[in-house]
């Protein structure tokens, strides 16, 4: 991380980031599906980078992600549907109610470690989609609410996919921006090692419970304005987009992206996004060659292929953290 | 509340409390010999359900045979898992070993879809007996079959562990993995056997419970966790405990359907997991039925 303070690469970064979104609907603008699965890439991309400050980077095994984004999107929808909400303030309330419901979960659920912790979130997971499914005068049940209007700033309706897609990735920007600095601040640092042990961490000061909650909190933000930003942008929504599969995604996504980088999330967001037109024809086989990958990326790159690539360009040495946890049995 | 249906909600609960117990069962096993918490648990019973089911309806296979391949098919993934992704990944840490054992689980998922398609499969009744009345509840040979088969599997099971060379070698594995591999017990045929057990016993469960209650492709997720529930329950090193644990499930989530709601009997069985892992992780009956 010492190349941070050589001052040009500070502004290049974000600035090539903003520019390739800017470019990205230009190039690609010629095919047909291009801005629909950019606009998809980039709230896939949201969601992980939400749950890589807490799996990737913190080690904590969380399966509630999809909660959190049905949170947000029940939030945002019903908010702007039922009352009538402007739907940016809506999407707002959608990050803060998820925030909140995260933040009051944590405190009793994150002191459970790895698969205590994973079996209860998946829990909590099921109990969010049962309760959606069941109480049908409010949320329409297994059916849903259809009709969600799209989000506007003043008289700019962001009714088209390419609008919808300067929305999406400006925030998802914004959201990168925020967790690569906490990534590269005290608070990352602290993550990563209680990561490897708790209470090595906790001895060096680190104050485990409080950067769990907090960083659980941060993801369950980001989840929440990304399930706003998905419901708005299909105009429905269904308890389906929320299933404990949908959390289990967002794990495969990073483990095989790369767990503890931002890049990661956005190649395993890419990936899953494209897979199914690479397969066209064979959609099906999708789900089985996405779990394959998985257990292989697990198995043989622990930081995924942002991991092969680093390695490939030596850019500097990995980020050790959780991802390459190390070897424990004799 | 007649004491008819009072009886009819325990046989039911009884019922799926076996089906829990041979997951929580499963879950103990593997647990003891590799340390291993499998996430793909509950898709044994998918798989056994699932192939006897497939086997008696396309290919008029009778019963009996078509669930002992169901079993049989169970422990083929369970050697697969096994000998393929567990053995060589003991040595990837805890982290990574869960995230192996949840992406066979997706993969168990995805390949049943493909092959069975999202609908349920049912399966006639083994024996096709009339049910028992008691005292105005019915009981169904299908259901005094799983819960008896539960109770006896557990004894032979016991009895393998305490009695035969085998058993004995899984107890020593399950104490000190690297005393039992210098004590010339060969410790991965062991874990091997472990993964085989486990899943052969959910593949059991799912045979059985076919009868009564269709097995589609997408059951194991929450058969993973209703089991895994279970075996918090008890206990998750200790196979009486398991077993216990998993009647235990069966009944509170039987009368919280009966006397607090029946759209959320599963959600109450799944916040109880929650509540007994922030109250008491290591299980309730643990201090009672601590293995000597």
């Amino acid at each position: 991380m010492a190349d941070m303070s050589s001052q040009p690469r500070k502004w290049l970064a974000p600035a090539l980031c903003g520019l390739i979104v800017v470019l990205a609907p230009l190039l690609g603008g010629g095919y047909p599906n291009f801005i629909n699965m950019a606009i998809l890439v980039g709230i896939y991309y949201s969601v992980c980078i939400g749950l890589s400050l807490i799996f990737g980077i913190g080690g904590q095994l969380s399966l509630a992600q999809a909660a959190f984004y049905g949170i947000g999107g029940y939030t945002s929808a019903l908010l702007s549907v039922k009352l009538g909400v402007p739907v940016l303030i809506a999407m707002l309330a959608a990050g803060i109610v998820s925030g909140i419901a995260a933040w009051i979960l944590a405190t009793p659920i994150l002191r459970l470690r790895t698969v205590y912790l994973a079996m209860a979130t998946l829990a909590f997971g099921e109990i969010f989609v049962t309760i959606v499914r069941e109480n049908r005068e409010l949320t329409g049940g297994s059916t849903g609410i259809v009709n969600l209007p799209a989000p506007a700033i003043g008289s700019f309706v962001f009714d088209t996919p390419f609008r919808y897609y300067f929305l999406v990735w400006a925030l998802a920007l914004a959201a990168t921006w925020i967790a690569r600095n906490i990534i590269r601040s005290r608070i990352g640092l602290g993550l990563r090692a209680l990561a490897d042990s708790e209470l090595g961490a906790s001895s060096c000061g680190v104050d485990v419970a409080r950067y769990k909650s907090w960083m659980f909190t941060i993801g369950a933000v980001f989840a929440g304005i990304g399930g706003a930003l998905y419901v708005h942008y299909l105009s429905f929504i269904s308890p389906d987009s929320f299933s404990v599969q949908f959390s289990i995604l967002m794990i495969m996504i990073l483990a095989i992206g790369g767990r503890d980088s931002l890049l990661g999330a956005f190649l395993g967001a890419v990936i899953v996004t494209i897979l199914p037109f690479i397969l066209s024809g064979y959609e099906a086989y999708g789900p089985l060659i996405f779990g394959i990958f998985f257990i292989a990326s697990v198995r043989f790159m622990p930081s995924g292929i942002a991991g092969v690539l680093r390695n490939l360009m030596e850019l500097g040495k990995p980020i050790d953290g959780a991802a390459t946890q190390k070897v424990t049995e004799p | 509340m007649s004491s008819a249906t009072l009886l009819q909600f325990l046989f039911s609960g009884l019922t799926n409390g076996a089906l829990y117990a041979f997951v929580a069962l499963g879950f103990a096993i593997t647990y003891s010999s590799s340390g291993v918490v499998n996430f793909s648990q509950g898709q044994s019973v998918m798989v056994g359900g699932i192939v006897a089911a497939s086997l008696n309806t396309d290919f008029s296979v009778p019963v009996l045979p078509a669930m002992l391949l169901g079993v049989a098919a169970a422990a083929i993934v369970g050697l697969i898992t096994g000998r393929f992704l567990i053995l060589p990944l003991l040595r990837i840490g805890e982290f990574n070993l869960i995230l192996v054992t949840l992406g066979v689980g997706v993969v168990c998922e995805a390949a049943a879809i493909l092959i069975w398609g999202t609908d349920p499969w049912a399966l006639p009744s083994l024996l096709s007996l009339s049910p028992l009345r008691i005292s105005g509840a019915s009981l169904s040979v299908d259901s005094l079959t799983i819960i008896g088969m539960t109770i006896m599997t557990l004894v032979a099971f016991e009895a393998f562990m305490r009695f035969t060379r085998w058993g004995r070698a899984m107890r020593a594995t399950s104490i000190d993995r690297t005393v039992a591999s210098s004590l010339g017990i060969n410790v991965r045929l062991t874990i091997m056997l472990s993964f085989i057990i486990s899943a052969a016993f959910g593949g059991l469960a799912g045979a059985l419970l076919t009868p009564l209650v269709a097995t589609g492709a997408q059951v194991g997720l929450m058969m993973t966790m209703k089991g895994f529930t279970a075996a918090v329950l008890g206990g998750i090193s200790s196979p009486v405990g398991a077993v216990a644990g998993g009647f235990l499930l069966g009944l509170i989530e039987a009368f919280a359907g009966a006397f607090v709601s029946s759209t959320y009997q599963n959600s109450i069985g799944l916040a109880v997991l929650i509540v007994l892992l922030m109250v008491r992780p290591e299980g309730l009956f643990t201090f009672a039925l601590r293995k000597a």
